[in-house]
């Protein structure tokens, strides 16, 4: 596990978030909250509690592989098996595997997406798959499942335990939140957090414009004594590989400022993350820098602390620093500013100076 | 000028020193030895010798007052074998501030500005003023820890008219740079106030210097006009990390230009010494060394009531973000509060802002029931930095925007903003606000604050409660 992790013991939770990890086992509950509130440590300390409460045929599921790695890393901490924590996908194949389908699913990523699910649906239509298979499943970044999967999930477990940012949601796909609350004995609410230093708060409010939106910066409860912030820094450049060499100049001092500790550069594609990787390995940091594919689940090795992935595979982790480049592109796709958000939110500092 | 060889009953030694108008040295009646000052003839045909001796006179009416920091006359007149009009003062061996000031130990200066100012509250409680508090007219001893403030040649009653109108404009030829601005343009109310302000800003000028250790607007030189401008104009950059923050507050209090601000702020009692020490809060001192000041911004040429309004907005934007920085950073660093939420209230004014600090009840931290607390900040100006906070508080389970105006809204600060005590009296007033909940709290039951809820009592940090100045 890194360093300076976010996983906390239970005794160091705030008045909010205490009361959340000894609700009734056999009740389901979506716990709202924005980055930072500890949503993730909650999930993991409720499986604990599950655990311990004769519940251990528990399910983990988070959206990405490279989250699911990073949080099978800290295993030793949890008292349920690591192998518990799975993806979407992961767990997808292998229930379907398990009920003896073998059928290539197509190969786009959405289209591949509704395949599984609607596979799954048809076979609990088909009664082929018990509901009830799993006594609790435990759903982190709940807000960016389809409403489908939402259902799959409710009925093949007794309860659920959900936890979501409606503000995070990155993926283009029908809002779900409905379909939680629906599923749901519960809905709580947290409010403070304590990740974001209140630069990045207010990059971050800045992004927004939802008149409803309630600013991260009034609720922002972040150590700035323990981890002095900077001000995030803008630079504009010509190219994708200027942007490299720009970022790079941080990169030697950042390593050295925050040894063992992830240091995040993201990009909103594919195209750009190779770009600056192939800057990155003509250089002296090749030896720091790990290029992530969104299915990579190798462990942190605080020898290369620094992670090269586009902002989508990158998201639910946290970074000690984050640069995030390519952003001129993204300024054609307007919708996409949910996505700059989220990428901001999983820094607590952005050392770029 | 020729040395008599004697003035009255004073044989004239060995030369000390020369000013403009007198010449300094030493005297000596049968074994006492003393210093006179003998006024040059030149100086005394022009401005009337009759105006000459009434100042003389002025000056003889303080024998027999003792005071330890302020020197002693002990005779003068008119010589009547010379004709030469003269003072007799007390010798003091010991160098005057201003050729020793790179010298002074860091941690003198409290001293000295707390003897300086007794010296002439002495003078006031006397009805008298000095007129002319700068470090030439201060003699520190060798060893920096005694003060003697001099010269009193300037020395004038309050409420009584000038003796006449040269008098002034000679005076200011000599401390303009130490002049308030009020003074420089004879605006001065001549009452006890009016008289203090003009005091109170050359012991913050004599402050400045030792904090500095350079003269005030020591960077200018010439031409007068631009000396004139800074006095009237210039906001003097008044910042050291090595010394109690208190005295850089004070000093730019005491440089304020604003003479109702300068004598709002400042009161006798914060010259005295220590300061910090008598402070209820245990880390002060330590907390203090680490102080951050903000540099101060030059006064804005345009006077325009837009240009204005926009630097007041943007004054109170600023220190309102660093208000909800300290509290937030207490709340968090100190383990002893519950999560905080901080939200800015929209302004009623571009002068005024308000910030609601929320705290959820917790158990874990003694608190049955949410506390709120309001603090609001008005600009009194905004060039200076001048500033002052309200405070209240209230324990309640409804929503904080939905409550009634307050009983009482406390005054816990005013001053020209310092990033420091600012974040002082916020951290004792967060203290006090939670202490005042969770008494509440074991007095009475958690359903007693169901309803409207009840506000708290709030009190100011003692040492920089709202001075009087009786």
């Amino acid at each position: 596990m890194i360093k300076n992790t976010w996983f906390v013991d239970p005794e160091q939770l705030n008045p909010e978030q205490g009361p959340i990890i000894d609700l009734p086992s056999d009740k389901s509950y979506l716990i709202k909250g924005p980055p930072g509130s500890g949503k993730t440590n909650l999930l993991l300390l409720r499986a604990n509690f599950l655990a311990i409460d004769r519940h251990p045929n528990l399910r983990i599921v988070v959206f990405t592989r490279m989250l699911q790695s990073f949080l099978v890393s800290g295993a030793e901490q949890y008292d349920f098996k690591a192998s518990r924590i799975t993806t979407l996908k992961r767990w997808e194949m292998d229930l379907l595997y398990e009920h003896g389908f073998r059928a290539k699913p197509p190969a786009e990523h959405d289209q591949q997406r509704r395949y599984y699910i609607e596979r799954i649906q048809e076979l609990i239509d088909a009664g082929e798959i018990a509901p009830n298979l799993y006594e609790v499943t435990l759903l982190d970044e709940a807000q960016d499942y389809l409403p489908e999967e939402v259902k799959v999930f409710r009925k093949l477990s007794k309860a659920i335990f959900a936890v979501a940012d409606s503000r995070q949601k990155i993926y283009p796909t029908a809002d779900c939140m409905a379909e939680l609350e629906a599923s749901v004995d519960e809905t709580k609410e947290l409010q403070y957090h304590h990740r974001c230093s209140i630069p990045i708060c207010r990059l971050a409010d800045a992004l927004t414009k939802n008149p409803d939106y309630e600013p991260m910066e009034h609720t922002s409860n972040y150590d700035d004594a323990r981890w002095p912030s900077s001000n995030p820094t803008y630079a504009r450049v010509k190219s994708v590989e200027e942007e490299a060499k720009e970022i790079m100049s941080k990169l030697g001092h950042q390593i050295k400022a925050y040894p063992g500790e992830l240091i995040g550069v993201v990009t909103p594609t594919n195209e750009d993350v190779q770009a600056i990787w192939s800057v990155i390995q003509g250089s002296s940091l090749t030896q720091f820098c790990v290029l992530r594919a969104s299915d990579d689940d190798t462990p942190f090795d605080p020898a290369a602390p620094i992670w090269l992935a586009t902002m989508h595979s990158f998201k639910g982790l946290e970074a000690r620093a984050l640069h995030i480049a390519g952003l001129a592109k993204l300024s054609h796709f307007p919708k996409q500013r949910n996505l700059i958000y989220t990428s901001v939110r999983e820094c607590p500092v952005d050392r770029r100076k | 000028m020729d040395a008599p060889k004697k003035v009255g009953d004073w044989e004239v030694g060995d030369f000390i020193n020369a000013g403009k108008s007198a010449s300094v040295y030493c005297g000596r009646r049968g074994d006492q030895l003393a210093a006179v000052k003998i006024f040059s003839a030149e100086i005394v045909q022009k401005y009337g010798k009759d105006a000459q001796l009434g100042r003389i006179r002025r000056e003889l009416s303080l024998i027999g007052l003792r005071h330890p920091n302020l020197v002693r006359i002990l005779d003068g007149g008119e010589c009547p074998d010379t004709g030469l009009l003269f003072v007799v003062m007390e010798l003091i061996d010991a160098p005057n501030l201003a050729t020793v000031l790179t010298d002074v130990p860091r941690d003198r200066i409290s001293q000295i500005i707390a003897q300086v100012a007794d010296a002439a509250q002495f003078l006031e409680s006397h009805r008298l003023v000095h007129r002319d508090i700068k470090p030439d007219n201060i003699a520190i001893s060798r060893d920096f820890s005694h003060s003697t403030l001099l010269d009193l040649g300037v020395l004038r009653p309050v409420g009584i008219a000038e003796l006449t109108d040269d008098e002034t404009q000679r005076h200011f030829l000599g401390t303009l740079r130490y002049s308030p601005p009020e003074y420089l343009l004879r605006e001065e109310r001549d009452d006890l106030e009016g008289w203090r302000a003009v005091t109170f800003y050359q012991l913050g000028a004599v402050l400045h210097d030792l904090l500095m250790q350079r003269r005030l607007f020591g960077d200018i030189i010439e031409p007068y006009a631009r000396l004139v401008q800074a006095v009237e104009r210039d906001i003097p950059e008044v910042r050291a990390a090595d010394v109690p923050a208190d005295l850089v507050f004070l000093a730019r209090n005491c440089l304020l230009k604003d003479v109702k601000l300068r004598l709002k702020f400042v009161s006798w009692k914060h010259f005295e010494v220590p300061l910090v020490g008598a402070s209820p809060i245990a880390d002060l001192k330590e907390r203090i060394r680490n102080r951050r000041v903000q540099p101060a911004s030059p006064r804005p040429d345009s006077d325009r009531a837009e240009e204005r309004d926009r630097l007041v907005r943007q004054k109170a934007a600023e220190i309102q973000s660093q208000i909800q920085s300290s509290i937030r950073r207490e709340s968090v660093e100190s383990g002893l509060f519950p999560p905080v939420k901080i939200v800015s209230v929209e302004n009623e004014t571009p002068e005024s802002a308000c910030t609601v600090v929320s705290y959820p009840e917790s158990m874990a931290h003694g608190l049955a029931v949410p506390l709120n607390i309001w603090i609001r900040l008005t600009i009194l100006d905004a060039p200076s930095t001048a500033i002052q906070l309200e405070a209240w508080a209230l324990t309640s389970r409804s929503a904080p925007e939905t409550l009634a105006d307050p009983p009482v809204q406390q005054v816990v600060f005013n001053g020209v903003n310092d990033e420091t005590i600012v974040r002082l009296i916020l951290q004792h007033l967060l203290y006090v606000a939670l202490d005042g909940a969770q008494q509440l709290a074991a007095h009475e039951s958690a359903e007693g604050y169901a309803g409207a809820g009840q506000w708290l009592k709030l009190t100011a940090l003692p040492d920089l409660k709202e001075p009087s100045n009786d």
